[in-house]
């Protein structure tokens, strides 16, 4: 397994090289630029931009701009980011750990619930439970997360009171009991999602597996329903749901990124949105390649996965 | 068993990590967040100021730098509370001191009668919140870095005038200009940026090292009524009371600027009490914010000038005519009325009855579509079976851009398209984000005949259209250029008699209103809240924290 694991990360060094060569070409290809928002200074002159952009180093040619940016990511450093003048890698750092906080635990809520609803709908197909929770399931999967979003803080926060209106916190620091209320709000509405159509796959995972002769065999030995179910139907069904969950836990950063700017969550999400409006570049770069490195993570991590799921899988 | 014991593993992992995530950022304060001692150095801790206020910032300040670039609406409101400079500009756009005893002039003889020398007194009880005083070194480094090439200053105005800088004592200086300044105290001494930083921090710095200091997302060093607590990326940012500030003892102990970077987010904080200030609200949500118990709604006049300007590349645009009747095909007290609920003053030229350079005998152009069409035909454009006037086989024919995902540009926009239908006029929209707008389309002159956006005047108005209208100006994205414009800027800048200058701008006026280098629209009224406090004042030529020192919760 070390060895495959070893391969795998080699295979990612040209697949991350080659992301942030696009990535950067694009990036300076995009209208707009750095010194947009300069230009409109009090008493700026031409003069003064070129030397700002001078000073930014954005008067080289591309190619050495990339190489001297290729040559400094690789020591781990990404550049000083325009706007704050402190180092990008130290301001994504920065921000993980509330995207952590964030993304892990909707990861979780969704796999939890997205089991449960999908086992459910599977073994009472085609009843009214079915029935609501696919409508449910879909209702999810249609909701923009920017609406639901505003709708329930609408309703639990400036109705009932019942939730804070955003933050990580409370004002002067918070209890882990203080920053779980917090994070109630946000949480549900990234899960939302990823519940609704996770809980899809499950349930025809399921249904396929329910259907299968071992599954008939367990039955006509006397096991009991729910041992058929969560024992034998459940660890078949795992095996795809498993590759399409840990995926998404990867993507889930793409989710947070409206999720964050509504509940006024502190997180990587909108520092990645502010850093595209403002083309921050080495802002930009930094959470590309950080966020490349963390889905190839999750690719290598759902292959290994699926051996320990499915012993009959080698991957040599 | 192992495969078992694996998926226990693996699960425990999941878990450990989503734990860790709230440990970590529990943990914040170690990694992300910036702070000082508040205790350390608070020997004025028998202050009877207390609770917090918290402020809503839609965006995050890019720093807490006052010199450093770039120069963002939030980054001065945070910076005023922590900075002052030598001067300020209170609401009724006059000068008064902060760090300085008395504004100078020449009747006081704080001006040179040639208009060249400034000699500036501080005040002696001045100091920094590290209880240093604030000397006349502090204003001469900050006269040096602005100048540096090697710092991104927020911006030369003024300082780039300064011929010499001579310290008399640590109380007083004075400052040599090349020429004539007539806006120098305004542009380089009463701003909140640039303003003025402490000698004990950068004295000895390396000016290329100024861009990315720790200082400037940690200030342990300023002069405000408030000093810097700390600041959690994304999250907010917590001053409290300076115990060394010696201008009015601030109401409220601290202040917690919260960034909530929506503005529908804005306004559920705002009806759940959870902020105290919020603004820049938008007009659309005035009802809603009227109705929320024990706020109150601050409607200000503002110097400002929306406006659409005209690309003086296109032919058909240099024709004054084709202008006028645009400017008369427009019902721009209807968009007053309807977008903007009654809140905005039309424009005769772009200067506000606010700026003492507006003319006071220039009206509005009417809303006179009759009259636009006849100009046109006077102007040799003949009604075409399409219903657009053409000239030469062409339709009269334009591009409007402006910024996107602005409701209520994009709704005039439809209006204006209406209204020109009307009158026999083409209109294309095209709108882009406010980054491409102003970083490539206006700057590249191309592909758009009107822009719509909106310019804000500082205490001294005339820098503003100086910098959009003439052709040594940053902004000139029309490429106007008005030799007898050019010349009373030039004129106005150096003129100390401020009886001419009104003059002269009045002058600048007259030809703006005739010629339209750009079709004047109307200047918007500012819409802010406070709820649950008082001593909050808008301040239309400065940014509304100037008096957060009394600022007191309710």
């Amino acid at each position: 397994m070390s060895r495959f694991i070893l391969r795998r990360v080699l295979q990612s060094i040209p697949v991350l090289f080659g992301i942030s060569l696009l990535l950067f070409f694009m990036m300076h290809a995009m209208p707009g630029g750095p010194l947009a928002m300069y230009s409109h200074q009090p008493g700026m002159t031409k003069a003064l931009l070129n030397q700002l952009k001078e000073n930014m180093g954005l008067d080289k040619p591309l190619w050495v701009q990339y190489g001297h940016w290729l040559l400094n990511a690789v020591q781990g450093n990404f550049g000083y980011s325009y706007n704050y003048g402190v180092p990008a890698l130290h301001m994504v750092l920065q921000r993980l750990p509330a995207t952590l906080e964030l993304m892990l635990s909707s990861f979780i809520l969704a796999v939890v619930l997205s089991f449960v609803i999908g086992v459910i709908s599977s073994v009472r197909q085609y009843s009214f439970v079915d029935y609501s929770l696919t409508i449910l399931s879909y209702f999810g999967i249609a909701m923009p997360t920017f609406w639901l979003g505003l709708m329930v803080l609408v309703i639990f926060s400036a109705q009932l009171h019942w939730f804070p209106s955003g933050g990580l916190m409370s004002t002067g620091g918070g209890s882990l009991g203080d920053r779980i209320w917090h994070a109630v709000l946000p949480v549900s509405i990234l899960a939302i999602y990823q519940i609704a159509h996770e809980s899809r796959y499950v349930r025809a995972s399921m249904l396929d597996a329910l259907g299968e002769d071992y599954v008939r065999t367990a039955r006509a030995k006397g096991l009991s329903e729910a041992t058929v179910t969560w024992k034998h139907a459940l660890r078949n069904a795992l095996l795809p749901v498993s590759t399409v969950m840990i995926l998404d836990g990867a993507y889930l950063f793409g989710g947070a990124l409206i999720t964050e700017s509504i509940f006024s969550w502190p997180g990587m999400g909108r520092l990645f949105a502010q850093a595209i409006s403002q083309d921050d570049y080495p802002v930009i770069m930094c959470e590309i390649s950080l966020l490349s490195v963390i889905i190839i993570l999750a690719n290598i991590f759902s292959d290994v996965l699926y051996t320990v799921l499915d012993p009959r899988v080698r991957l040599s | 068993m192992g495969r078992k014991l694996s998926i226990r593993m693996s699960l425990a992992a999941v878990v450990t990590l989503a734990v860790a995530g709230f440990v970590a950022v529990d943990n914040a304060g170690v990694l992300g967040k910036t702070s000082v001692d508040v205790n350390k150095s608070a020997i004025g801790a028998a202050s009877v100021t207390t609770g917090t206020i918290v402020d809503g910032l839609e965006e995050e300040p890019a720093n807490l730098n006052p010199i450093l670039s770039p120069s963002e609406t939030f980054s001065e409101i945070v910076d005023m509370s922590l900075y002052r400079n030598l001067f300020m500009v209170n609401p009724k756009n006059q000068l008064v001191p902060q760090m300085a005893t008395v504004v100078p002039t020449v009747k006081n003889g704080g001006i040179s009668k040639d208009g060249l020398v400034y000699t500036i007194h501080l005040d002696p009880k001045a100091k920094w919140s590290n209880g240093q005083p604030v000397t006349s070194k502090d204003v001469q480094i900050t006269y040096e870095l602005i100048m540096s090439p090697e710092v991104n200053a927020v911006s030369k105005l003024g300082w780039d005038d300064v011929k010499s800088f001579q310290i008399v004592n640590d109380k007083e200086f004075k400052i040599t200009l090349k020429e004539p300044d007539a806006a120098f105290v305004q542009d380089a001494l009463a701003s909140v940026m640039p303003g003025i930083i402490p000698y004990s921090v950068f004295g000895k710095m390396n000016p290329k090292d100024v861009n990315t200091a720790k200082f400037n997302s940690d200030p342990t060093v300023t002069n405000g009524p408030y000093k810097f607590v700390s600041w959690t990326p994304g999250a907010d940012i917590e001053v409290t009371a300076n115990p060394y500030w010696d201008g009015p003892k601030p109401k409220t102990k601290n202040i917690d600027f919260k960034i909530i970077p929506d503005q529908n987010t804005l306004l559920t904080n705002a009806k759940s009490h959870s902020i105290n200030v919020w603004y820049f609200d938008p007009v659309q949500d005035l009802d809603q914010i009227k109705a929320i118990s024990g706020a109150t709604v601050h409607v200000t006049k503002m110097p400002v000038f929306e406006m659409a300007v005209v690309n003086f590349k296109d032919p058909v645009m240099k024709d004054v005519k084709v202008r006028q009747a645009m400017e008369m095909a427009i019902d721009r007290q209807a968009i007053v009325q309807q977008l903007y609920k009654g809140n905005g003053v039309l424009l005769a030229a772009d200067q506000s009855s606010m700026a003492w350079s507006s003319n006071p005998k220039l009206k509005p152009y009417p809303y006179d579509p009759a009259q636009a069409k006849q100009l046109l035909t006077q102007d040799g454009w003949k009604m075409g079976s399409d219903g657009y006037f053409q000239k030469n086989g062409k339709d009269l024919s334009i591009t409007y851009i402006t910024t996107s995902g602005n409701s209520t540009r994009e709704a005039t926009e439809r209006l204006i398209m209406f209204w020109f239908k009307q009158v026999g006029i083409k209109m294309t929209i095209k709108n882009y984000p406010a980054n491409e707008y102003f970083g490539s389309i206006l700057p590249s002159g191309k592909g758009w005949d009107l822009a719509e956006f909106q310019d804000q005047d500082s205490s001294d108005p005339p820098a503003g259209p100086q910098e959009l209208f003439t052709p040594t100006g940053s902004a000139d994205y029309g490429s106007y250029n008005n030799p007898t414009v050019n010349k009373l800027f030039a004129e106005q800048a150096v003129e100390t008699n401020a009886a001419k200058r009104t003059q002269m701008m009045q002058q600048i006026e007259t030809i703006f209103h005739d010629d339209l280098p750009a079709l004047w629209y109307y200047a918007p009224e500012e819409i802010d809240t406070s709820i649950n406090m008082t001593g909050y004042v808008p301040n239309p030529w400065d940014v509304d924290t100037w008096n957060c020192y009394d600022w007191a919760l309710k």
